[in-house]
């Protein structure tokens, strides 16, 4: 049996292997020097080097990195705080229309974003917001709220109302009560609510392209158009790309338990 | 104040502002397909009426698109299905490392497209991409994976079936997690009971696994189907809707209307279009598994 | 036979009343939950509301709590009428079915919150949960998370939560479900204990009638919304208002015979396919018309021949089915020909083996008999 349980293993985990292997080797490509970059047969084993990231910091292509992380964390952080508040309410009241309120949230899933890219552009143009941060953040807010307030409600429906009862009780007012009782109680949900909304508006491209300017462009659209930058290197596209990807990735192995439940409420994308 | 309403006050907020963010627009756009409205030629939208749709119904390019569309579906969803469904059950065995493996094999879905288009780019270029390599190495071929060729026995251009194959890699993560998620609903008694009465493999399926994951995988093409016509990201990056306008499927093209055409009006009406067939496609699925589940 | 004087104990004032409930009526969601519903529980005593799941008890507390608001009527507390008053204003404390403590604090922080969000100084806190932890028995576990607790240290836990906070009136809702017998009775005690010793208005809410019953206190019984009786537990025990009462606090024990009832003359009869008994008249209330009825008879008031009082009559024969052996006594079922089972308890421990067959006899003076209503037809039941 243990043998038998070792040779799937195995065989697993080198289909796996070989099923993420693009990931692995663009990675390895982003530490090879220019010479070795091209070579055929290509190589596997050579000596890295720093090259490619240091160019990528001389061409100040990392900006468009500081821009994924700012309209990225504005957005998640405010979209939380307003699809927890909300989730909160449906959780724990009965109110008219409630499940009209709740189909709305979960047919917003459903919607090709295509419908919304002439309104919104339009709308932010007529607010002479193109190209500012502030059009995406906005957006984005948009973008992650439904799924925000349908995940904190799970979390919080899984709290029975009497802890809410019991706080009233000992004298909490309803902020402290969030800030003391609740939040710690949901907090690995919430944290993995974050980290489905940051990978929806990280990888996000569509919009961002439409919204932003040259200056402000995320990571995402300058990857996207970076074949017709001036000094287009693979080495260092692949160097922006390890930067670009890694924080992701890292992120999906801290929420491991959540994924599953958050994905299969369904794809945020 | 009392609790309930206060707590009232915390959902206004939500319903609020996805009313301007997402229905406001959503209405607008509809608004926006009953007029002609081109940036280019036209200084002031003029009202038409079901003129767009009219017209969208009888232009060929269109019907291009939706055959570039149908194709593309085609070849990527049953792919996806298959190869994600076969991974599935290879991880439901007995292995070490389950979670560890399922981590990993969603990283192709969690990654951005835009990132997953630009690795396949690099590894399909024709001249130095490691795919070729292999392929020459072992075959002599070499393929032109964003070219106009077509491929042998299916039919379509080297780079649609590329498109299709990225979107696959993407996307097949996804239905393995929803046939692991169904297949982890099988209680253990009733395997134990099918692993005592020794039924052959493919009864095994038939019989017990297949009703179980049957609702998830339902649910699974839905999605699937409808975020199909979502997919943007990788195209623009791997091809731009070319060579031509061989892998411009539809939604490609209503960009492609608004953002160099700028004929919002026409692409207004061209996504919502796109949006009754989404919505009418669901309502199918749903009948057919809703229907189909109480016949059993 | 008895009388309604021996079980009424000295009649209340008015001045006396700690919460008053007047006409209330509550609705949840479509269903109408209970409606002019009139209560009152005495200050400074523990008084119990006994009802079977899904009587509305949990409502009637959160309700009095201040969770719930009524459609109709009023709840007083001390005096003040509070429903505008919300429940953290109320001074009301309460151990929730889910006793609900904070997970992620640890037991003296649980403790302490009713008292550290209201402003008391460390020393204060400190004091008091220091000598509730040592009444309760729990100040071993003051430093840990709830989590780590046994069932029954969880529940004192709550209970001490509960009683840190100087409030008008405590409601515990059924807290002791879901523990073992032994623990039970213990916090029973503890809770008796706790109620003569503090003088606290308390009211328990538990679905248990030997619970009830072993509480010793005024006990509201509570069906579907209503009050159907209220008094002590021996009033309720031996003079049940109604079939349905007799059936709820008898659980099971009870020993419940349909049948007619008979007449010869002055000579009352009661009559199953079983048996005949002879009831002595002079136990009821009118002589009775012939007709269906119901008999009970509790299972300490019929004895295997051996046990049986001078005063016994003779009922019927049975074969022994099983024998259930509890603490110093012993429940004996018998099978009837019929099949029916009756049970009787001996005050020792008594193993007949099982298919023997006994003459049982019961208390003539002892038993109940309701009508086809379940109206009970006693001398004592026109007084109630």
């Amino acid at each position: 049996m243990n043998v038998k349980k070792i040779f799937w293993t195995i065989i697993a985990f080198i289909i796996v292997g070989i099923y993420i292997f693009p990931v692995y080797w663009i990675y390895l490509t982003a530490f090879k020097d220019r010479a070795t970059l091209f070579e055929l047969p290509p190589k596997f084993i050579f000596t890295p080097v720093w090259d490619n990231f240091d160019e990528l910091m001389r061409y100040n292509a990392l900006q468009a990195v500081v821009n994924s992380v700012i309209v990225t964390s504005i957005s998640i952080l405010v979209s939380l705080l307003i699809g927890f508040l909300a989730a909160y309410g449906l959780s724990r009241y009965k109110y008219p229309g409630k499940n009209l309120m709740l189909f709305y949230i979960i047919s917003t899933r459903m919607m090709p974003p295509i419908v919304f890219i002439i309104p919104i552009y339009m709308m932010f143009s007529y607010l002479g917001m193109k190209g500012t941060y502030l059009s995406m953040i906005l957006f984005y807010i948009g973008v992650t709220l439904p799924f925000a307030v349908w995940m904190s409600k799970t979390f919080i429906d899984e709290i029975s109302i009497e802890i809410d009862q019991a706080a009233q009780l000992d004298g909490f007012t309803t902020i402290d009560f969030f800030r003391k009782i609740l939040i710690p109680m949901i907090a690995p949900g919430l944290v993995a609510v974050l980290v489905f909304s940051l990978i929806t508006v990280w990888n996000e491209f569509l919009m961002a392209n439409i919204l932003s300017d040259p200056f402000t462009r995320p990571a995402s659209v300058a990857l996207a158009n970076i074949r017709g930058e001036r000094g287009f290197n693979w080495g260092r596209v692949a160097a922006l790309e390890l930067i670009y990807t890694i924080p992701v990735i890292i992120l999906i192995f801290l929420i491991q338990k959540y994924l599953v439940r958050g994905l299969t409420l369904g794809v945020v994308r | 104040m009392k609790r309930k309403t206060l707590t009232w006050f915390f959902v206004i907020p939500a319903i609020l502002y996805l009313f301007i963010i997402n229905l406001f627009p959503l209405l607008w756009a509809l608004g926006l397909s009953f007029f002609k409205y081109n940036l280019l030629t036209e200084r002031t939208p003029k009202f038409v009426g079901v003129d767009n749709y009219g017209q969208l119904f009888n232009d060929p390019n269109v019907w291009l698109r939706m055959q570039i569309t149908g194709k593309f579906i085609l070849i990527s969803l049953p792919l996806q299905f298959i190869l994600g469904t076969l991974i599935a059950f290879l991880l439901y065995t007995e292995l070490y490392g389950r979670r560890l493996l399922l981590t990993l094999f969603l990283i192709p879905l969690l990654i951005a497209p835009v990132a997953s288009a630009l690795f396949f780019r690099f590894l399909l270029d024709a001249n130095f991409g490691l795919v070729n390599w292999v392929l020459s190495e072992l075959f002599g071929w070499k393929i032109y994976w964003l070219g106009s060729e077509k491929v042998p026995i299916l039919g379509v251009e080297y780079a649609l079936l590329t498109v299709a194959l990225v979107e696959t890699w993407i996307w097949t993560p996804f239905i393995t997690l929803m046939v692991t998620a169904g297949l982890s609903t099988i209680p253990k008694s009733v395997l134990e009971q099918a692993s005592i009465d020794n039924i052959s493999l493919l009864d095994k399926f038939r019989y017990i696994v297949f009703p179980y994951i049957k609702p998830i995988l339902g649910l699974a093409l839905i999605l699937r189907a409808m975020d199909a016509f979502k997919t943007f990201d990788t195209i623009y990056v791997l091809t731009a809707g070319g060579p031509g306008v061989s892998t411009e499927i539809i939604t490609f093209y209503i960009y492609k209307l608004a953002f160099q055409g700028w004929d919002f009006g026409s692409a207004s009406a061209l996504s919502f279009g796109i949006l009754v067939i989404i919505l009418y496609l669901t309502t199918i699925f749903l009948d057919y598994f809703i229907f189909k589940g109480e016949e059993e | 036979m008895t009388t309604i004087q021996e079980y009424r104990s000295e009649s209340e004032s008015e001045s006396s009343i700690a919460v008053e409930l007047r006409n209330l009526k509550v609705v949840l969601g479509k269903k109408v939950v209970f409606e002019d519903l009139n209560m009152s529980f005495e200050r400074g005593r523990l008084t119990v509301v006994l009802g079977p799941p899904g009587a509305g008890k949990t409502t009637l507390l959160k309700t009095i709590a201040g969770f719930i608001d009524p459609v109709e009527g009023e709840v007083v507390i001390e005096g003040r009428v509070v429903n505008d008053v919300p429940p953290s204003q109320r001074n009301v404390s309460m151990v929730f079915q889910t006793l609900a403590l904070y997970p992620h604090m640890t037991v003296y922080e649980n403790i302490a919150t009713p008292l550290s969000t209201r402003g008391f100084s460390k020393e204060e806190i400190d004091e008091k949960v220091q000598s509730l932890a040592k009444l309760l028995k729990i100040t071993h576990t003051l430093d840990r998370k709830p989590e780590t607790l046994s069932g029954g240290e969880y529940q004192r836990v709550a209970i001490a939560k509960c009683l840190i906070k100087d409030a008008q009136v405590y409601l515990m809702d059924e807290p002791f479900i879901n523990l073992d017998l032994k623990i039970r009775s213990e916090l029973r005690d503890e809770i008796k204990r706790l109620a003569e010793t503090l003088k606290k208005t308390m009211i328990f809410a538990t679905p248990d009638p030997s619970e009830a019953l072993a509480l010793g206190e005024k006990i509201y019984v509570f069906m579907e919304g209503k009050i159907v009786q209220f008094g002590q537990g021996v009033e309720l025990y031996k003079m049940p208002k109604s079939l349905e009462v007799a059936t709820y606090v008898g659980e099971g024990l009870f020993n419940i015979f349909k049948g007619e009832i008979l007449r010869k003359g002055s000579n009352v009869t009661f009559a199953t396919e079983d048996f005949s008994a002879k009831i002595p008249p002079d136990i009821l209330a009118d002589v009775p018309s012939e007709g269906k009825y119901t008999l009970v008879i509790r299972p300490e008031d019929i004895k295997p021949r051996r046990f049986a009082e001078d005063s016994y009559e003779f009922l019927v024969k049975g074969k022994v089915y099983t024998v259930e052996v509890l603490g110093g006594d012993t429940l004996v079922y018998y099978e009837l020909d019929s099949g029916a089972i009756v049970k009787s308890l001996v005050n020792t421990i008594y193993r007949p083996s099982t298919g023997v067959e006994e003459e049982l006899y019961f208390d003539p003076g002892e038993v109940l008999v309701f009508n086809e209503k379940g109206v009970p037809v006693m001398k004592w039941s026109k007084s109630i």
